[in-house]
């Protein structure tokens, strides 16, 4: 159960330029040099080995057979605590040792945090972690490490890349499309959006962007949680700022669509809750049994004033259900959505009254 | 019904086994003996907390005695460092999620003097910033977890005081959202995992009467599916995991008895593995210690007569969290 490191593995490990580990993780390290733009690392399940080198470099996709995984991993894990960080001759290797292991094991803070220090003094350009934890998090979506490694780099960094805002929203895209419910994600997104405003300042075109990009996201991703509490922080960062916004109304407007009849920005917040309350009505009524869809009609509620009109709701929810029950009876759609509104009854009639 | 919800199908009541104590022992007991040296490296960097959960489990059992005492309080010496912080694994950095397993195990060991524990507390206080949150290590990350494990740390050592309270309790309550529930930082997502932690917290520092018990506890029921089994986000599927996490905070808001009880036994118990021991996430999948001993926790929770009582908040065996007269706050309807 104890970790037991055998000094006499040190030896063992001398470091010989032409051993096979080297050889991979100098491939490895060739192609991340030369194509900036890899986007996608993984593992490829080839077995055997073959005549020729296990990593494999397709349209900015980087891959590595399975079968050299655990002696590469073995060898950069072991020398990556052997040697010294600020050590001048060791440096090098040291980052080539962390870079390969994580690519193959991105849970490893300890790891991480040697680059960090590399970072710091000098011995290693930040954009390289950029990318490390780009290809880390394209094979494991949600793995907090990275993203938390990320967000330290963000706040030594993000001074010097003007497009960082979207390079990260656009990486966030990509982790909340592949595992749904991607907690670490979104709460990447909302650091990003928040970081923005420290930095900047608010930002009605970044908040009109990111509420457009969530109104399409949330109808393609309907029973994603995630998704739809990131709307929700995104109302309540307009509700936040609403001071701005009153200095800016001719913008918003504009980048509302010109919602008619609307001249404060309470107002105009409020009519935000009411588009999205009727948005959310018609959903509930064509997609039956989505407990998402009611977590997010009572954040609308709690958020503007709950109206006597929500019993009505309710009733022509029963009414659909019940002109739909046998088709519904037959899947199954049925129990779950009397379950839903039950639930939401009782919730109105306990934290509303 | 069970495919729409996200949810699994229990087995027949009679396909369900009973509570296979002696296998959960030998599983915890004999676990990483058959693991070759890539699979303990490849988990190495959570070596810290893989030890608390096998020994809480063995604990629970009576089992204590089985684990190799020495060999484990010699390795968390070796794990703690100048700064007071202690590492998963030898030569892995300092970190609050592992310096709190240190701790809880020394605990179980009534071992605490093994370690330097006024370093320790020094490193905890180090961590907590101006708003009163708490980073998880000297690289900043901040968290509502680690304000858990700091604030579960001191208690376990006696030293609360040592920290800002009211900025703690602060930042955590500003962290709450609508619906009752709590996320990682402010705004984000309720999640079962960080609302035990919050809950948690605040009942270590005696601030309950600040959460919202009613919608809260509300919140933590609807996440009981069809089966029995706890999910901890709404539309995610059932994990034994959720047993403690939800179990445990609904325990401490007073509000246990809103769940279905019986037909959570039968999702956990159904989660047990009858060939190897130990539970998994879902029936038939794969075992292992943290779903066994949260398998296990939450069973005694639900009231389990032959396993040891379990504190909610510490997720540490009743009589420890006694002979240390800590008595963290809980609800009452």
């Amino acid at each position: 159960m104890q970790a037991q490191r055998d000094p006499s593995a040190y030896w063992k490990m001398a470091h010989d330029p032409y051993c096979l580990e080297e050889r991979i993780i100098s491939d490895l390290e060739a192609i991340m040099k030369k194509d900036p733009l890899l986007e996608e690392f993984d593992v490829i399940p080839v077995t055997e080995a073959k005549n020729r080198s296990p990593v494999i470099h397709i349209s900015h996709n980087l891959g590595i057979e399975v079968w050299c995984i655990k002696t590469v991993f073995m060898y950069c894990y072991e020398n990556s605590f052997k040697l010294e960080p600020l050590w001048k001759k060791e440096y090098l290797r040291l980052e080539r040792y962390t870079k390969a292991a994580l690519l193959l094991n991105a849970n490893i803070t300890t790891l991480w945090n040697i680059r960090k220090k590399l970072i710091v003094n000098h011995f290693l350009d930040i954009d390289c972690d950029f990318l490390l934890t780009k290809l880390a998090l394209s094979q494991k979506p949600k793995c907090f490490e990275a993203l938390s490694h990320r967000r330290w780099l963000l706040q030594q960094a993000s001074s010097s890349n003007p497009h960082w805002v979207e390079t990260e929203l656009s990486l966030c895209d990509r982790l909340s499309s592949r595992m749904k419910c991607n907690y670490h994600a979104w709460s990447h997104r909302q650091f990003v959006f928040s970081q923005a405003i420290k930095q900047q300042g608010f930002s009605l075109t970044l908040w009109a962007s990111e509420y457009e990009v969530s109104d399409v996201w949330t109808k393609f991703h309907l029973s994603d949680h995630s998704g739809w509490h990131y709307r929700k922080f995104l109302l309540d960062q307009f509700r936040k700022n609403l001071d701005y916004i009153e200095q800016h109304m001719d913008v918003a407007r504009k980048l509302l669509n010109n919602i008619p009849g609307t001249t404060t920005p309470t107002q105009l917040y409020m009519e935000l809750l009411n588009e999205e309350l009727q948005k959310n009505e018609d959903l509930i009524l064509s997609f039956n049994a989505h407990e998402t869809l009611w977590y997010y009609r009572r954040f609308l509620l709690q958020a503007g004033t709950i109206s006597h009109a929500e019993n009505h709701f309710l009733e022509k929810c029963c009414n659909s259900h019940k002109s739909n029950s046998k088709r519904a009876a037959a899947t199954g759609v049925d129990g779950v959505q009397m379950r839903y509104i039950e639930h939401h009854r009782r919730w109105l009639s306990d934290f509303c009254v | 019904m069970a495919l729409l919800m996200n949810d699994i199908v229990l087995p027949k009541d009679d396909d369900i086994p009973d509570l296979l104590l002696s296998k959960h022992a030998n599983f915890l007991a004999s676990y990483g003996n058959n693991k070759d040296d890539y699979e303990f490296c490849m988990t190495e960097y959570l070596r810290m907390n893989g030890i608390y959960w096998s020994l809480t489990a063995m604990d629970l059992m009576g089992k204590l005695g089985e684990m190799d005492k020495d060999g484990i309080i010699l390795f968390i010496k070796q794990c703690q460092h100048e700064n007071g912080g202690i590492g998963a694994s030898i030569d892995h950095d300092p970190h609050l999620l592992y310096t709190l397993s240190a701790v809880q195990i020394l605990c179980l060991y009534d071992a605490l003097d093994a370690i330097d524990c006024e370093k320790v507390t020094k490193y905890v206080v180090n961590l907590q910033n101006n708003d009163g949150s708490f980073c998880g290590d000297q690289w900043g990350e901040v968290d509502t977890r680690f304000s858990m494990c700091a604030v579960a740390c001191l208690a376990l050592l006696g030293k609360l005081d040592a920290i800002n309270i009211d900025d703690a309790v602060n930042f955590v309550i500003s962290c709450m959202n609508f619906d009752g529930g709590f996320g990682c930082r402010p705004g984000s997502e309720s999640h079962a995992g960080q609302v035990y932690c919050c809950v948690g917290m605040l009942s270590i520092t005696g601030h309950l009467h600040l959460i919202k018990a009613d919608s809260l506890g509300w919140w933590l029921c609807e996440r009981q599916l069809p089966s029995g089994g706890l999910n901890g986000r709404p539309e995610k599927l059932p994990d034994v995991c959720y047993s403690w996490w939800v179990v445990a905070s609904l325990r401490i808001i007073g509000r246990l008895d809103w769940l279905d009880k019986d037909q959570l036994r039968k999702f956990i118990m159904a989660c047990q593995d009858v060939e190897t021991g130990g539970f998994s996430d879902r029936p038939n999948d794969m075992p292992d210690p943290f779903h066994t001993l949260f398998g296990l926790a939450g069973l005694s929770l639900l009231g389990e007569p032959s396993l040891k009582t379990i504190n909610p908040v510490f997720c540490m065996p009743q009589p420890i969290v006694s002979r240390l007269k800590i008595q963290p706050q809980m609800l009452t309807i």
